[in-house]
């Protein structure tokens, strides 16, 4: 097995846009996105420097398990109530400009996804990751699996019933 | 909205990103910092599976998808299976009860699946030092899916056999479910989990397997 060595800020570049992509669809808020991705990155580097013999496997698990105690947190600390379920449309940023993404395309989608964010955020339990990061970070089962650290049969079931959770909340 | 069509919409949220000043702001406050964190292998997949169960002191067995670990809270010769199956469906819960029930015979050899167990994601089987107790719930367990699974394989062969479409018409319980196989996009959501299922099984995953075919039965219902 490979051993990379990496700086904070190598793991920052590569997993920044994924972090704030789950916390921002679990809180609908750009700020409050922002904010609780710095703190799990805040997080992780100092459980780094108090723990600099330890080696952790898997990084994106790590990050996506700091991030999610982070977000239960937040919600436990606040009603949830109180969070702005507007949907901010100008977080979606054209980089690549796929035919999906094109700037009329999103607009027409705008309001469907609004909905769908709403639904995602307001899903209880872990099937909203698992969707999430089935189907919008294109993880493995096998990933999600490590990440939850469950059964690859257990993940298949929460994916198949949160899609079918999601398609109700619509 | 089809299923495709929500994950057609989902696949979209993948162009969302943070506002690149302050990705930038945020890599100019951890470059300040930037220690060298040691060594970190990013792109291992591996996590202990059971690192996380407080209650182990060694894994000594694995059934059915159940590790068997020796817990020293018990008595020497007696082994706690811990079942790390919180999202389990109540009917999979309910399930494994009964059968646990059937095959137990003694006081120890029990299953305990309470629902407000969920919250640590831990459950226990207890088995007394005899294996057969193990075996025989292993055995039971395994049976029961393979019914399960042999149950909507003949709906599938059913479906395309108009006689014995016929035949099941006869029967008001077997024939709405057919009816409900022969939906294009149920059939298909049906026919992944089986093959799931079939995995499950064949990996010796006997509790993600009963889960499956449980999560078949519900569609079906």
């Amino acid at each position: 097995m490979a051993l990379f060595q990496k700086s904070f800020t190598d793991i920052y570049d590569n997993y920044v846009d994924k972090i704030y992509r789950f916390v921002f669809l679990k809180v609908n808020s750009k700020v409050i996105a922002q904010d609780l991705t710095s703190e799990t990155f805040t997080r992780t580097l100092e459980y780094l420097k108090r723990n600099p013999d330890v080696q952790i496997e898997n990084m994106q698990a790590f990050l996506y398990r700091t991030a999610r105690n982070i977000v239960t947190d937040y919600y436990r600390q606040k009603s949830r109530q109180d969070v702005s379920l507007e949907y901010e449309s100008e977080e979606i940023v054209n980089r690549e400009v796929p035919e999906s993404a094109r700037p009329d395309r999103i607009a027409a989608q705008g309001e469907q996804m609004a909905k769908i964010q709403t639904a995602l955020a307001n899903m209880a339990g872990e099937s909203a990751d698992v969707v999430m990061w089935h189907y919008i970070e294109d993880m493995s089962i096998k990933e999600i699996a490590n990440i939850l650290d469950r059964p690859e049969g257990t993940i298949r079931v929460m994916l198949h019933r949160g899609l079918k959770e999601l398609r109700k909340g619509l | 909205m089809t299923e495709n069509d929500l994950i057609a919409q989902l696949k979209t949220f993948k162009n969302m990103h943070p506002d690149q000043s302050w990705v930038d702001l945020g890599r100019s406050k951890f470059s300040e910092s930037n220690p060298k964190t040691g060594i970190l292998n990013i792109f291992s997949l591996a996590v202990p599976r059971m690192a996380a169960i407080p209650v182990m002191v060694a894994v000594v067995a694995l059934i059915g998808g159940i590790s068997l670990v020796q817990d020293a809270d018990y008595e020497e010769g007696v082994f706690v299976a811990s079942v790390r199956y919180k999202s389990l469906s109540v009917e999979t819960k309910e399930e494994l009860k009964e059968i646990a029930s059937i095959t137990s015979g003694s006081p120890q050899s029990s299953l305990s699946l309470a629902a407000g167990q969920t919250d640590t994601g831990v459950s226990t089987v207890v088995f007394d030092e005899d294996g057969d107790a193990q075996e025989s719930f292993k055995d039971a367990l395994r049976r029961r899916i393979e019914s399960k699974i042999g149950k909507v394989n003949d709906l599938f062969a059913q479906l395309e056999d108009e006689d014995l479409a016929r035949d099941i018409s006869l029967n008001p319980r077997r024939y709405e479910e057919n009816f409900k196989l022969a939906d294009a996009e149920l059939g298909g959501q049906v026919r992944i989990l089986l093959a799931d299922a079939e995995a499950a099984l064949a990996e010796g995953d006997l509790i993600g397997a009963l889960d499956l075919v449980n999560a078949i039965e519900n569609l079906l219902d």
